[in-house]
C-alpha cells in the first residue's frame, strides 16, 4: 500500500472500485504541486486497469460512478484543479440503502 | 375457539368483475374487509383513480384518505389497514412483486406506506383484486385467507405468541403445503404487544416502518394467507417482454453491481469516510470501528451467500451466517446498511456478531430495526447524562442492546416505554431527551447524518411519513456534484422534489429503488413500460403529475389527522450541536434557513408555505 504521507494526490476507493482495485487506497501524480482530476484519474487507471471501463472512462468516472475531493465536493469534471496532498474518493453514484 | 371456521357471511359482490373489462394489469377492484362484522365484498374503483394514483404506495394513500376518519386513533378497530399491489405484478418486469402496506402509524399519527417484495405480491394479486382494505377488529386471535372463491377467518390461537417465520410456516402447512400455494403475511411477538414500530413480516422480508405489525395486531389479525389464479391481461405483452427483458439485462449491468456484489452495507464504510454515518445517537458523524463492520469483515470467517427478491434480476439481499466458520450452523440474516447502521454504530457497537445477532432477533420478534437501533441508541444516551437508570445500557454494550430489545419486543421494564418510540419515550423522560431524540413526526431518523446531508435533511422535514431515506431519496442531490451538501440555497428545492417524484412514482408502480441507475430517464422509462401494460398514452409530464398529485393526497391526509406546519422539522440538536470529527467537521442546520427551505418546497408544490393545501390545488388535483 503506497503511504497516505507521500507528496502526490491519494486515490481512495469505496465499493466496486475497491473490489476491482483489490486495494483501499493509491497515490498518484507524485512530484507534482497542483493536477487535474482527470489526470489523476487517468494515472490510478494506468497502475491499476482493473477499474477501467467498469469504473473509470478514461479521465472521468465512468456512468454510476462518482469522485469526490477530500470528502466534500462531488465532481465528476475532469478539469477539477487538485493539489498534492488532496485525496480523491472514487465511489459509486447510487448510495441508497 | 374452533381451529378452523368455516366460511361466513361473504358478501358476494353484485357483479364479480375479474370478468368485466377493466383496465390491463389491473382487476378493477378492491376487496374491503370487516373483521368485527366478518364479512367482505369487492369495491370497484371509481372511473380515473387507477390513472391518477397507479397503485402500490399512490392507490394505498386514495383508498386510505377513502377509508380514515378523521382524527381516529391508529390501533382502534375504525383504524383501516391496507394491502395494495400494483398494475405490474405480475408482469416479467424485474423487481416488480411488490406491494405495499398502509394504515395511520400509530408511531406517527401521519400516513405510513410500507413496501415490500415477496411472492406475497403475486399471490395477492392472484385473488383478484388490486388492494385489500382491513377494517374492525376479530374479537380472538385470526388469520384471515383470501382466495377467488372468498374469505375465511380461522382462528390463530395456535400460533399466537410465534415469530412470523414460524407462523407462516405453521398457516402454509396447515392450508396445505406447498402446493396450494398459499403465501402468508404474519405478525410477530411484537406487533401482538402493539409496539409501536412492529413490522409485517413474510417470505423473511419485512414492510418495516411505522409500525403497522401492531394496526394489524390491534385487530388481533395475526397472518393473512393468500393464493388464487385469477391474472390480469396486459395491453401490449408484445412490447412488455421486450422492455422487460431490456430492463433486465441493464439490471445486471454496473448500475446495480454494487448491490449485487456488496449489498447496501458497503454503504457503511463510505459514508463513515463521508462524516455522515450516524454514531452514538447522532452524537457524530463518524465511527473509529467502522471497517470493523465493512463487508470484508463481516464475511472473513463466515460465507455468506446471496439471494434476491421474488422476480428480480438485482439480488442484492446478502445472507450472512449467525455462526462463524467451524462453528454449529445458526442460521442466517439478512443483512442492509439500515440495520447495520442502526445495531451498530447508532448504538457504539462495532462487534460483527452481536450486530448480527441483534438483527436476527429484530427479525424474530418483527421489530423494525431502525427505530429499534434508534430508541436503543437514545435511551443510551439518556442514561450517559443520568436522566434515565438502566443498569448496563451504555453506548457500545452489546449485551445490553440485545436484552433491550428482547425487553422492547415483550414490552418489559423500559422496553415497554421504549416500545412507544423516541417521541413517546422522550415526552415521558422529560429533561432536554426531546432536544436529541432523533425523530420527525415520530419517526426515527435512518443512518444519514443530516448535518452532513443537508438535502436530505429537508426531505426528512417535509416526508408526509416522517424522516424517512425511501420516500425522499434527497440523499441522492447529496451524493451528486448538483448542489452543495452542506449550506446549499434554494437551488436544492427543486432536485429534492425531483428525487421525490420519482420515489413516489416507484412506490406506486411499484418497482424497486435500486432500478434507479438502469434509466436514463428515471420518469420517461416509468412511463414507458406502464404503457404496455395498461395501454394508457402515459407521457412522462402526466407522470410527473400523478407523483404530485400523491405526494398531495398523502399532505391532504395528514392535514386531515392533525398535521401542523411545526411538524415539518428536525430535533434540536441538529441546530445546536455542530459535527465533531470528520470530513464535515463543524457542519451545522441552521433552523432559519431550513424553515425557509421547508417554505419553498411547499410552494413548489402547489401548496401555501406553511404546508396547507388550498382547495384549488385539490380540485386541479382531482383530491377535493
Amino acid at each position: 500500500m503506497d503511504s497516505e504521507g507521500a507528496s502526490g494526490v491519494t486515490v481512495e476507493f469505496f465499493g466496486i472500485a475497491r473490489r476491482r482495485a483489490g486495494r483501499t487506497r493509491i497515490v498518484v501524480c507524485q512530484g507534482l504541486e497542483s493536477t487535474r482530476l482527470g489526470d489523476v484519474l487517468l494515472a490510478a487507471a494506468e497502475r491499476l486497469p482493473e477499474l477501467a471501463g467498469e469504473c473509470l472512462d478514461g479521465s472521468r468516472p465512468q456512468d454510476g460512478y462518482l469522485a469526490n475531493v477530500n470528502a466534500r465536493r462531488f465532481t465528476v469534471d475532469p478539469d477539477t484543479p487538485l493539489q498534492a496532498g488532496d485525496h480523491v474518493l472514487l465511489l459509486a453514484a447510487d448510495a441508497g440503502g | 375457539m374452533r381451529a378452523v371456521e368455516a366460511v361466513v357471511a361473504i358478501r358476494r359482490p353484485v357483479v364479480c368483475n375479474w370478468h368485466m373489462p377493466t383496465v390491463p394489469g389491473y382487476h378493477g377492484q378492491y376487496l374491503r374487509i370487516d373483521l368485527s362484522e366478518r364479512t367482505s365484498h369487492q369495491v370497484p374503483w371509481p372511473d380515473g383513480v387507477l390513472r391518477n394514483f397507479l397503485g402500490g404506495a399512490g392507490l394505498g394513500a386514495w383508498v386510505l384518505r377513502c377509508e380514515t376518519p378523521d382524527g381516529v386513533d391508529p390501533l382502534s378497530p375504525e383504524s383501516p389497514l391496507v394491502f395494495v399491489f400494483s398494475p405490474l405484478v405480475g408482469s416479467p418486469l424485474t423487481t416488480s412483486a411488490k406491494f405495499a402496506v398502509l394504515a395511520k402509524s400509530p408511531l406517527t399519527g401521519r400516513i405510513n406506506d410500507s413496501l415490500s417484495s415477496s411472492h406475497f405480491a403475486i399471490s395477492g394479486k392472484r385473488t383478484g383484486c388490486d388492494a385489500i382494505v382491513i377494517v374492525g377488529a376479530a374479537d380472538g386471535p385470526t388469520t384471515l385467507v383470501v382466495t377467488p372463491d372468498g374469505v375465511r377467518f380461522e382462528s390463530a390461537e395456535t400460533e399466537w405468541g410465534l415469530g412470523s417465520r414460524e407462523t407462516g410456516q405453521r398457516v402454509r402447512d396447515r392450508l396445505g403445503g406447498e402446493r396450494a400455494g398459499f403465501r402468508v403475511a404474519a405478525i410477530g411477538p411484537a406487533g401482538e404487544r402493539l409496539v409501536h414500530f412492529a413490522t409485517i413480516s413474510h417470505d423473511a422480508r419485512h414492510a418495516g416502518r411505522g409500525g403497522l405489525g401492531a394496526v394489524m395486531g390491534s385487530k388481533r389479525l395475526k397472518a393473512i394467507a393468500v393464493a388464487g389464479d385469477r391474472v390480469v391481461s396486459f395491453s401490449d405483452p408484445g412490447r412488455l417482454v421486450e422492455i422487460s427483458r431490456d430492463i433486465s439485462k441493464r439490471s445486471l449491468g454496473p448500475a446495480t453491481a454494487k448491490y449485487r456484489e456488496l449489498g447496501t452495507v458497503d454503504n457503511l464504510v463510505t459514508f463513515n469516510r463521508l462524516g455522515s454515518l450516524p454514531t452514538r445517537n447522532f452524537q457524530a458523524g463518524v465511527f473509529a470501528e467502522a471497517s470493523i463492520l465493512s463487508p470484508e469483515s463481516l464475511e472473513a470467517d463466515r460465507d455468506r451467500t446471496r439471494t434476491s427478491c421474488a422476480a428480480c434480476t438485482i439480488g442484492c439481499e446478502h445472507i450472512f451466517p449467525l455462526a462463524g466458520a467451524g462453528q454449529e450452523d445458526a442460521g442466517g440474516v439478512r443483512m442492509e446498511y439500515e440495520n447495520l447502521f442502526a445495531l451498530g454504530p447508532l448504538c457504539g457497537v462495532s462487534e460483527p456478531r452481536t450486530v448480527l445477532a441483534a438483527s436476527a432477533l429484530c427479525d424474530e420478534l418483527g421489530l423494525d430495526t431502525i427505530s429499534t437501533g434508534a430508541s436503543i441508541a437514545f435511551a443510551m444516551e439518556c442514561a450517559e447524562r443520568g436522566l434515565v437508570d438502566i443498569p448496563g445500557l451504555r453506548f457500545g454494550n452489546g449485551d445490553a442492546l440485545l436484552a433491550m430489545i428482547d425487553d422492547i419486543g415483550n414490552r418489559r421494564e423500559w422496553g415497554d416505554l421504549l416500545a412507544e418510540g423516541t417521541r413517546a419515550a422522550a415526552d415521558r423522560i422529560g429533561g432536554d431527551s426531546q432536544s436529541f431524540a432523533p425523530h420527525v413526526k415520530g419517526l426515527e431518523l435512518p443512518g444519514y447524518e443530516p448535518r452532513a446531508l443537508q438535502a436530505m435533511a429537508l426531505g426528512f422535514a417535509v416526508g408526509t411519513r416522517g424522516a424517512d431515506h425511501n420516500r425522499s431519496g434527497a440523499y441522492e442531490v447529496d451524493f451528486s456534484p448538483e448542489v452543495g451538501r452542506v449550506n446549499a440555497g434554494p437551488e436544492t428545492i427543486g432536485p429534492v422534489v425531483r428525487v421525490e417524484d420519482e420515489a413516489v412514482l416507484m412506490d406506486s408502480l411499484i418497482l424497486c429503488k435500486f432500478l434507479r441507475g438502469v434509466f436514463e430517464d428515471r420518469v420517461a422509462g416509468m412511463a414507458e413500460l406502464l404503457r404496455p401494460v395498461t395501454g394508457w398514452d402515459v407521457s412522462p409530464e402526466e407522470l410527473r403529475e400523478t407523483a404530485g398529485r400523491i405526494v398531495t393526497a398523502k399532505k391532504a391526509y395528514n392535514i386531515a389527522q392533525g398535521w401542523t406546519p411545526a411538524e415539518d422539522t428536525l430535533p434540536r440538536r441538529f441546530f445546536e450541536e455542530p459535527l465533531g470529527e470528520g470530513s464535515r467537521q463543524g457542519a451545522l442546520l441552521d433552523p432559519d434557513q431550513l424553515a425557509a427551505q421547508v417554505r419553498a418546497y411547499n410552494l413548489f408544490r402547489g401548496w401555501t408555505a406553511e404546508g396547507y393545501v388550498p382547495e384549488d390545488r385539490l380540485v386541479a388535483l382531482g383530491l377535493a
